[in-house]
């Protein structure tokens, strides 16, 4: 039943991305709340609702944004499956998170020059990388800090003692 | 009788001395003595005294103290309010500021009846241009609504539920908007871009186009209403070799600050899909 705090906290996330994250931008990148909250979540080892967050997570993205919905969703999905793979690769859970939020953002550029180039608006990708992921990239390992802190009592709090998946 | 006596003498002896004592206190010969011991007195007082307060206030002060903090957190806690309120003033002030501005647009330019809407939001893609207002199908927002500020153009309402709405600014990567060049007339089309620059594309090439030429919308296609400020020129690319020309264009609203818009009810957007040709099998 405490899973169940994923549905407030998801809901908070995607407010706050859009109604505040998504003005700070720096260039013309911004920080991914949602791909930092979800990462964060995913790359914990006894968390076992890492898909059900990131569908939830994807679906109230693609209700607030114009992107493409099945783009939106594999814009989530990778990162978790690479967070699933990564907790039993590597033991540190901070640095799983902060390497899932990296392939993630990147990951993000990816789909987004795909979806720019199906709609023939398609920019250079050094142009991407430069304006839009870098800056990107950077807001986001500023903020998996102090959201990593504050997910990690919840995480603690949700799955207290239950073993690893 | 003999001790009777000897008590008598003393008390007559005492007397004497308390008697010659007070004699010469009062002709004033013992004032040196009363002076020094009076000195003495008082110092010994004065010591005491201070040493009675530093205690007396060092036993009372952390209660002084534990007052003071109080009193402190409590005035702390009015400045913050009272930050709050200029904050929550100065909004207001620059709420009502574009209000009027908006209020001064529509009123000179009645012929739309329009619905003012605040942005709430952005998307969160940041591929992606769009904002998202308060007002949606309740407020008789449809979609394809053309959406202006004071300044100018900002886009065209692209999707609506009940209480909200998603609007598309020009700056986004798939917009285009059919604009003219004000003073030489001539028609281009007003594209966006990743980065949010505005580009103005398909430019004749015999086209006279100076940097500072005002960009409105020309109103073909039947997408937006025309003569709404775009933009204006800012830099010109002219290549032989290429069939048009090229400028970048400043935008005439600024994007970064939009906080109140307008939405244009009255405005029905010509759908162009069905004269556009299909391929017959």
């Amino acid at each position: 039943m405490r899973a169940l705090i994923g549905f407030p906290i998801l809901f908070l996330t995607a407010i706050l991305q859009s109604a505040l994250f998504s003005r700070l931008s720096l260039l013309h990148g911004h920080a991914d709340l949602m791909l930092i909250v979800l990462a964060i979540w995913a790359t914990h080892p006894r968390v076992l609702h890492a898909w059900e967050w990131t569908l939830l997570g994807a679906l109230l993205t693609a209700f607030l944004s114009a992107f493409p919905w099945a783009l939106i969703f594999l814009t989530y999905l990778v990162p978790t499956a690479l967070a699933r793979t990564l907790r039993s690769v590597l033991r540190s859970h901070l640095l799983n998170a902060l390497l899932v939020i990296s392939a993630g953002t990147g990951w993000m550029g990816i789909m987004g020059w795909l979806y720019l180039f199906t709609v023939q608006a398609s920019a250079s990708p050094l142009l991407i990388a430069g304006e839009i992921l870098s800056p990107g990239l950077l807001m986001n390992l500023l903020l998996t800090l102090p959201t990593f802190v504050i997910l990690r009592r919840i995480i603690d709090w949700t799955y207290p003692g239950e073993e690893h998946e | 009788m003999k001790r009777f006596f000897a008590r008598t003498l003393q008390t007559t002896f005492l007397f004497l001395i308390f008697s010659g004592i007070l004699a010469l206190a009062f002709g004033g010969y013992l004032h040196p003595i009363s002076s020094g011991i009076t000195r003495a007195w008082v110092s010994l007082q004065t010591w005491v005294s201070t040493r009675y307060l530093g205690i007396q206030q060092f036993l009372t002060a952390p209660q002084d103290l534990a007052a003071l903090r109080q009193r402190n957190a409590e005035l702390e806690a009015q400045i913050s309010q009272l930050q709050l309120q200029i904050i929550e003033l100065q909004q207001q002030i620059a709420d009502r500021e574009i209000l009027a501005a908006l209020v001064r647009y529509s009123r000179a330019n009645p012929t739309y009846t329009y619905k003012a809407a605040q942005v709430i939001g952005r998307d969160p893609s940041p591929f992606m241009h769009y904002i998202l207002i308060n007002a949606g199908s309740n407020d008789g927002l449809r979609r394809g609504m053309p959406v202006v500020t004071h300044q100018g153009l900002v886009g065209r309402v692209d999707a609506v539920i009940d209480s909200a709405a998603r609007v598309q600014l020009i700056t986004d990567p798939t917009s285009s908007v059919n604009v003219r060049l004000q003073n030489s007339r001539t028609e281009a089309i007003l594209v966006g871009s990743t980065t949010a620059d505005l580009w103005l594309d398909m430019i004749p090439q015999q086209a006279k186009v100076i940097p500072g030429d005002l960009v409105v919308t020309s109103g073909l296609g039947g997408v937006y209403p025309p003569n709404i400020p775009a933009g204006q020129v800012l830099d010109v690319q002219k290549q032989e070799a290429a069939l048009f020309q090229q400028a970048s264009v400043q935008p005439a609203v600024d994007f970064n600050q939009l906080s109140i818009v307008l939405v244009i009810l009255n405005f029905t957007p010509v759908d162009i899909a069905p004269l556009i040709p299909t391929v017959i099998p």
